[in-house]
Order: C-alpha cells, then structure tokens, then sequence
C-alpha cells in the first residue's frame, strides 16, 4: 500500500509525539523549502522529519532540508552545546526509489556529516509501522519492546498445566517451596482438603 | 542498588591501590590501549563473581608489579539498606570474599538472600556458580575478547543454561532438585508405609486364622469354678502329701499347676501301684518260706567226714601198691641193665675170645668160656611178676572220692538252702520294717489288707486323673473361647489400622505419582518457560538490533529454544524482513562487524529482559570496534534509552568516541549524573585516573516552549 505525504507525516507525527517528542511551532520551519517538514524535539536531541513526494525531490531537496535545519539549530544553540550534535533528518517518500538508486540511499544513510540521516522509500513505507521503524533510532525502548516478566513460579504453572498436570497440584507444591515446607506432603494434603 | 566506587590494588594494571568513583547514571571510561579500561572493568567483576574465565585462575590476575603478591578489589554497591562493600582478595594462594552491609559484616549466603544472586559464593568451583559466573557474563558484563562467545563459543545448551539462568528458572532448578531428593526418601517412606501394611494385611490374615481354629460357644472359666476347686479337695485326699495352695481357674498358672498335679497323681499311682507288687512278692515269699525250714546239717557232715576218711584209706592203700610196684620195678629195671650189660660183654668177648685173658692173661679154656658166653646171649630176660595190679585200688580210690564229692555237694546245697532261708528271713523283717508291719503270725492277713489299700487308692487316682482330664479339656476350651475375644477384638483393631495405612498409602502413592508426572514433565516444562520468555523478550531483541541496523535486509533475529536428547539447546535465527530467507547460522552469512552488533544486541536484550538479573547495570568493554558510523550511532542511542533502567559503565579507546558518548549520555534531570573517567600515562604501577563530571542539560527543550 503507498502512502500519501500526509498520511505518512501525521504517522511520523504521532510515534514522535508519542515518545516524548514535542512539535516546534510551525514559523520555525516556514522557510524550509517543503511544506511537508516537521521539526520535533525531545530532551535529548532534535529532529526534522521531511516527507517529499517523489524520490526525484528527495534526491534533489534533501540537502536543503539539511541546511535549514542546521540553520534552525544554530539559531538556538551553540557549537559547544551538546545538543547541537544531537541533530536527525528523517527524509521519507511515498514513492519508490529507482532500481539503481540503492547506493545513493546508502550514501545518504551514512552521511553523518552535520546530522545524521534517517531514510526510508516506499519500499520501506508500505505499512505504517515502516514510519516507526524509520524513526526506531529516537525511539525510547520503554514501553514498547518489553512485557513485564512474570513470576518464574507462575510460568511454570502455566508450562506443567499444559502438560496435563493439576494447576492446584502445582500451586501447592510451589507455595511449599517458597515456605521451605515439605514438598510432596503439600501434594498430599489436596486429598485430605478435597 | 548501583555500583559506586572500586578499589583495585595489586590486580592487573593496578599494582598501587586505586580508587576509582563509579557513582553515576552513566560511567564511561577512556584511555589508549593498555592503560588499565579492561583491567578496571575487570576488577569489577572478579569483585563480583571471583574468576575471569578468559584469564584463567587467580594467580593470573596479580599484576607483574604487585608489592605484596597478592591481588584485592573492593566493589562498593548503594542499597536501600546502605553501602554494601564486597571485598575479594587473592594472597597468592587463597583467596577469600568479606562483605558488610552498613558497617557490619554480612555473611555472603546473606547477602544473596536479601540482594540476590550477585555475589558468587565462595566456593565457586561448583557448577552451579559456574553457570551463574558464565550467565553474568553473558548478560551484565560485555567483555571485549568475549564479545562473539554468545553467538560463536557458545553451545547450543550452554546458551539455553544462560538464558535459562536470565529467565529465573534458577530457582526451578532448586525446586526440581529439592523435588528430586524429597522423591527419592518420599519413595523410601513409602515402601516402608508399604511394608506396614503389608505387615498388617500379614496379621489379619494371621488373626483370622487363629480365629477360624478357635471354638465358638458361651461357656466361660467362671462355670468350671465348682468344678475346679472340688477336684483340688479331692486330690489332697489321694495325695496327702499336696500342700501347695490351690491356684485360681483363671489363673495364668493354673494349667501349669494342673499338669504338676497330674503328674504328682502318676508319681502316687506309681507308688501305690510299686507297694502292691511288693506286697504280693511279700505274700509270694511268706508262703514260700513256710515250705522251707532251718536244716540240720550235722548229719550231712557227718557222712561227709566218713567219706573223706574212706578216701584217705583207700588212698593209703594205693599208695602202698604203689610204693611196692615202683620199688620191684626198680629191682627189675638194675637186673634187665646188668644182664644187657653181660650180653654185650659176653658178644665182645666172645668177638675177642683167646686163649688168654686180657686182663688177667690166664689161660682160658675157651669151649668153656665160649659156652658160658653164649649162655648170657641166650638167658631169658627178667619178669616183672612182682608187680601187682593198681587197678582194683584206683578203682577202689575213685569211688572213695566220689562218695566224698557227693557228700560235699550236698552239704554245700544244704549250706546253701539255708543260707537262703537266712536271706529271705532277712529281706521279710526289712520289707515288713518298710511296710511298717511286725512279723507276728497275722502278718500275711496285715500285707492282704495293706494291698486291697493300695488297690483302693490306685483306683481313686484313675478316678481323678480322668477328672483331670476332663477339666484340662474344659478349661483349654473355655480358655480358647476367651481367646477367641481377643483375637476378635484384635482383629477389628487391627483391620482399622489397617485401613489408616492404606488411606496413607493411598495418599502417598498420590502426592508420590504426581511428584513424579512434575518432576518429569519440569523438562519441557523449563523448555517452554525459556520460550515464553524468549517470546516475552523477543520483541526487544528485535528493537535492540533494528536500533543498530548492522545488515541492509536481515533485520529480523529470533531465539529458538528445543529439546534435544534431553537437552535444551538454544540457537539464534535471522531473516529476511520479507521472511523469505533465514539462517540459524549468523557467523556464515554477517561480517565481523555484523556479528559483534548482533552479540551486542543480545547482551543488551539478555541484560534488559532478564528475571534474575540481580545487578540492575550494564558494563561494555568497547563494544564499539569495528562498527561502522550508523551501527556505532545506532548503539550509542540505544545505551541512551537504556540509561534510565540500567547504571551503565562503558570503555572506549578512542577519545572522540568518548566524546560522543559524553555528549549523548549527558545528564538531562538534576538527579542524573554522567562521569567521564580517562586513563593514562600507566608506569606500571597504575595509570593516572582524571575524572570529569559531564555537565547536566538542565534546558533540555530549547526550541519548544
């Protein structure tokens, strides 16, 4: 599925935000050379996300996405600033590259001069979860990637129950342990309960 | 809980005492090769765990410049509960761990059971230490050397052993051996609650035989009461001589003192029964005497003394024959030598005859000579007819003596016969003494009715001993019928016992066959725990290693965990995003560098995810070699997410890269800190520590209100 432009800027809009990432008022970006470019700032670092609609833009227009967004940061910060090299151009595009643009993309992709660069074609972009995976490296891991652990005790429960033992068996023998009783005799006792 | 400082001295790169603070969110640590970044990091950790695997024993870990020979790091920890300074110290031959908490001494199993499995224990030669050392340095401690272990060295079990130990199922393994060893004296106890039962079932069967054999009926030792004294009463008036006290019919003595009765009724009978024989051998022997008398022997010598005279004569008178006979023979005898003797003087001279003599040398006439010579040749020989005939007197002698043989033995037989008599006299008064009876002359009417007394009372014993009888048989019965009571009673006690330890056995055999069924089922069961929490965890993986982004397309990793001979064994997977291609060899198809940031991934998804994770830090000893620009960047925002969940301490050789990372972990909260720790200048004994506190961020939005 091909996204439009918008789509794909209100996608990358909402995992940024969703991350902690804030939107820098829109007169900073007026004069950028695209309409589709949003700048986002999280207490870390800073990042323009530039949507062009065709790989041909892309190719010619990044560079200026770059330069206006090296501008937009000295305005506020000086060299000596950390943040100030903490910079990410996220350029996306609907379209899909040319079949020999494939160096060209790894150029841009490891072009760490001035900011680094994080890109993605159409390729890339035939889900939404593409955007988020183009925007991975500013992403927090919590609380997207881990399930809290459960109890190992629990688990196991729920591993011996599937191989046809009596959960109440298990729960029993389990709370035994934890109490440093006798194992098996807790095994007994449901009998005697029942 | 954070690490906050360690001191190194004598260890590795450290041989003066070095204090080093560590006491901050993020802890990057910088210096050129050999300056000290790995031995530090190093000293962290043998802090903790004891050995340095790659290192070999602790020998090894002295430094060449030691003073003292010996290596000793202390690792202090903030806790909740305060600093808990843990001490390891190698003498060259031992080495020994001290902790406390606070200022007081903290024993190490302690230690554990408050703060978890951080320390090893002492006696780390275990495998169970073992796998605990080779888990923290899979998943909190990043060792450069060791960096592709994981992915390369590893077994396929002994990464499922490390990520097994990461899940937790540590303590499922203490649950399984605790199981394991209560089965095997659960198993014990149970035979033996099997070999009770079957003991009990053994005593039923027992009892119920008894009871089979033992009588029925109504009949108790109270109704032979009567019975049983009467014949005590009766057995004193056949046996006077019973004094013993008459014991009761229920008495546990009593068939003893019955059968001692009975017998001492045989020993009477036997008695009465021996008096009546001697009194008729007494009646026997008094009519028999009566036929015999005292005889008078007199005559009887008499003829005797007559008849040795007669043989004496007659001897005499043989002797005389004799004598005369012997004396003619001798006469006869001189006479027949010396006319043997002329004959042969007669033959010689007759042989020799001359005219003259040769002795006297007369003339001899010899016709006349010769006739007379011849007449000695021919003169008849001397007879005998002097000799008388001794038969008449040997015939006369042996008569004389046969007389007085004859005589002699019938003096003897009446010597004999009265002697007898004597005898008999003799014996009568003894036994009439024994019998208690006088010889007078109603003395055989005395022993008549001594006997018909005896006859008596030999009859009443007969009389009681088949009472005897009858009351031994009635009491036996009556006792067995008591008996059979008993045995009743003991029967249902028994049986009920019986049944409690067949409910116990019951229940045992239950609690035991599920005991077994979890026991043997905890092997896949751990199986599937490891792949839950693989599953739980793989999304980070995933997030882990597309934040890197080492490979163009194989952007996918997966953990997966099986059963083998077994065994679990664990592999790692990568694909293709589109999932048309994978591999579950990554060394075969990712370069070097690929591999070192898919190992990294790991370490940091294994650090992350874990349950049993107890040292909430990461430490990366410069993971970043070899890595391109994007994967070193990518890594470097990856640590930045994680430095809110994990203390992070990390080396770099490089000084830009140091730098970076300055820049990227800078503090953005007032309560975070970030240290920049630079080594140089080492000149064996240590190397020069500078250490810079990163200044915080505090205006972390500049761009946005």
């Amino acid at each position: 599925m091909q996204f439009t432009s918008t789509t794909l800027m209100a996608a990358a809009s909402e995992v940024l935000t969703g991350s902690g990432f804030r939107v820098v008022p829109f007169e900073l970006t007026e004069r950028w050379g695209t309409s589709n470019c949003r700048v986002f700032e999280d207490p870390y670092s800073l990042v323009a996300v530039t949507i062009f609609d065709t790989w041909k833009q892309l190719q010619d227009r990044w560079p200026d996405s770059q330069s206006s967004l090296v501008d937009l940061v000295a305005s506020k910060l000086s060299k000596s600033e950390a943040k100030a090299w903490d910079v990410y151009l996220a350029v996306l595009t609907p379209a899909f590259a040319d079949t020999d643009s494939a160096r060209e993309l790894n150029a841009i992709r490891y072009d760490t001069t001035r900011v680094r660069k994080l890109i993605s074609t159409g390729e890339d972009l035939t889900t939404l979860d593409g955007v988020r995976r183009t925007l991975l490296p500013l992403l927090p891991i919590n609380p997207i990637a881990l399930e809290p652990p459960r109890d190992i005790f629990e688990l196991l429960i729920d591993a011996l129950e599937s191989k046809g033992i009596e959960r109440s068996d298990v729960r029993r023998l389990v709370d035994a342990f934890a109490s440093n009783k006798d194992l098996i005799s807790s095994l007994g006792r449901g009998d005697d309960e029942a | 809980m954070r690490l906050k400082k360690i001191d190194l001295s004598g260890f590795r790169a450290f041989a003066a005492t070095t204090s080093i603070d560590l006491d901050a969110d993020c802890v990057i640590i910088s210096g050129p090769n050999g300056q000290g970044k790995t031995s530090l990091l190093d000293g962290i950790f043998w802090a903790l765990t004891g050995q340095i695997a790659r290192l070999g024993p602790d020998a090894a870990l002295v430094s060449l410049y030691s003073e003292t020979g010996a290596a000793a790091a202390t690792l202090t920890l903030g806790t909740e509960q305060g600093d808990l300074v843990v001490s390891r110290r190698f003498d060259g031959a031992n080495t020994t761990l001290a902790a406390t908490l606070g200022s007081a001494a903290i024993e190490i199993a302690d230690l554990r059971r408050r703060f978890g499995k951080i320390v090893t224990s002492p006696d780390n030669e275990n495998a169970d230490e073992s796998a605990l050392v080779a888990t923290m340095a899979r998943s909190l401690y990043l060792q450069q050397d060791a960096i592709r272990d994981f992915i390369n060295a590893d077994s396929d079990d002994t990464r499922f052993r490390i990520v097994a130990e990461l899940c937790g199922l540590g303590r499922v393994s203490d649950l399984q051996a605790a199981l394991q060893q209560e089965r095997r004296n659960w198993t014990h106890s149970t035979s033996q609650v099997e070999a009770q039962l079957s003991a009990k079932r053994s005593r039923l069967g027992e009892l119920r035989d008894r009871a089979a054999r033992l009588p029925s009926g109504e009949d108790t030792l109270d109704k032979l009461t009567a019975t049983w004294a009467g014949w005590w009463q009766q057995l004193r008036e056949v046996v006077p001589s019973f004094t013993e006290p008459v014991p009761e019919v229920s008495a546990v003595t009593a068939d003893a003192s019955l059968d001692r009765a009975v017998r001492l009724l045989e020993s009477a009978k036997l008695e009465s029964q021996r008096t009546i024989d001697s009194l008729d051998a007494l009646l026997a022997d008094l009519s028999g005497m009566q036929t015999l008398k005292s005889a008078d022997l007199t005559p009887l010598r008499k003829q005797l003394e007559i008849a040795e005279s007669e043989e004496a004569a007659s001897r005499d008178a043989f002797n005389a024959v004799e004598a005369a006979n012997l004396a003619a023979q001798h006469e006869l005898l001189l006479a027949r030598s010396v006319s043997q003797d002329l004959r042969a003087l007669s033959e010689l001279a007759l042989r020799h005859l001359g005219e003259h003599c040769p002795v006297c040398e007369q003339s001899i006439d010899i016709p006349v000579v010769a006739a007379k010579l011849k007449a000695f040749l021919t003169q008849t020989p001397e007879s005998d007819s002097t000799i008388r005939d001794l038969s008449p007197a040997i015939s006369d002698l042996n008569n004389r003596q046969q007389r007085t043989l004859l005589a002699s033995e019938a003096l003897r037989a009446a010597e004999a016969a009265l002697s007898r008599y004597e005898q008999q006299r003799l014996d009568l008064q003894r036994r009439l003494q024994s019998l208690g009876m006088a010889e007078d002359e109603l003395l055989s009417e005395s022993v008549r009715s001594m006997r018909d007394a005896a006859l008596d009372r030999v009859s009443k014993i007969n009389t009681a001993r088949l009472q005897a009888d009858a009351l031994s048989l009635a009491k036996a019965k009556a006792t067995e019928l008591a008996q059979r009571a008993e045995v009743s009673r003991q029967l249902l006690l028994v049986d009920q016992e019986a049944v409690a330890l067949e409910r116990t056995l019951t229940g045992r055999q239950r609690a035991g066959r599920i005991a077994t069924s979890i026991s043997e089922a905890m092997r896949e069961a751990a199986l599937q725990i490891v792949d839950t929490e693989l599953k739980r965890i793989e999304p980070l993986l995933q997030r882990i290693w597309s934040g890197i982004d080492p490979h163009p397309s194989l952007r996918a990793v997966q953990l997966i965990s099986r059963l083998s001979y077994g065994k679990g064994r664990l592999t790692m997977r990568i694909r293709d995003d589109a999932g048309s291609v994978s591999t579950e060899s990554p060394e075969t198809v990712l370069s070097s560098s690929q591999q070192n940031a898919l190992a990294v991934a790991l370490f940091l998804t294994l650090n992350i995810g874990a349950q049993s994770l107890a040292l909430p830090s990461i430490v990366l000893d410069d993971p970043f070699q070899s890595m391109d620009d994007i994967n070193l960047l990518g890594l470097i925002d990856l640590l930045r997410r994680l430095s809110g969940r994990r203390q992070l301490i990390v080396t770099t050789h490089e000084h830009r890269f140091a730098q970076l990372l300055a820049r990227k972990l800078r503090p953005i909260q007032e309560q975070h800190s970030t240290k920049l720790i630079e080594l140089d200048s080492w000149d064996r004994t240590a190397p020069l520590v500078r250490q810079l506190e990163v200044s915080p961020d505090l205006t972390p939005f500049r761009f946005v209100a």
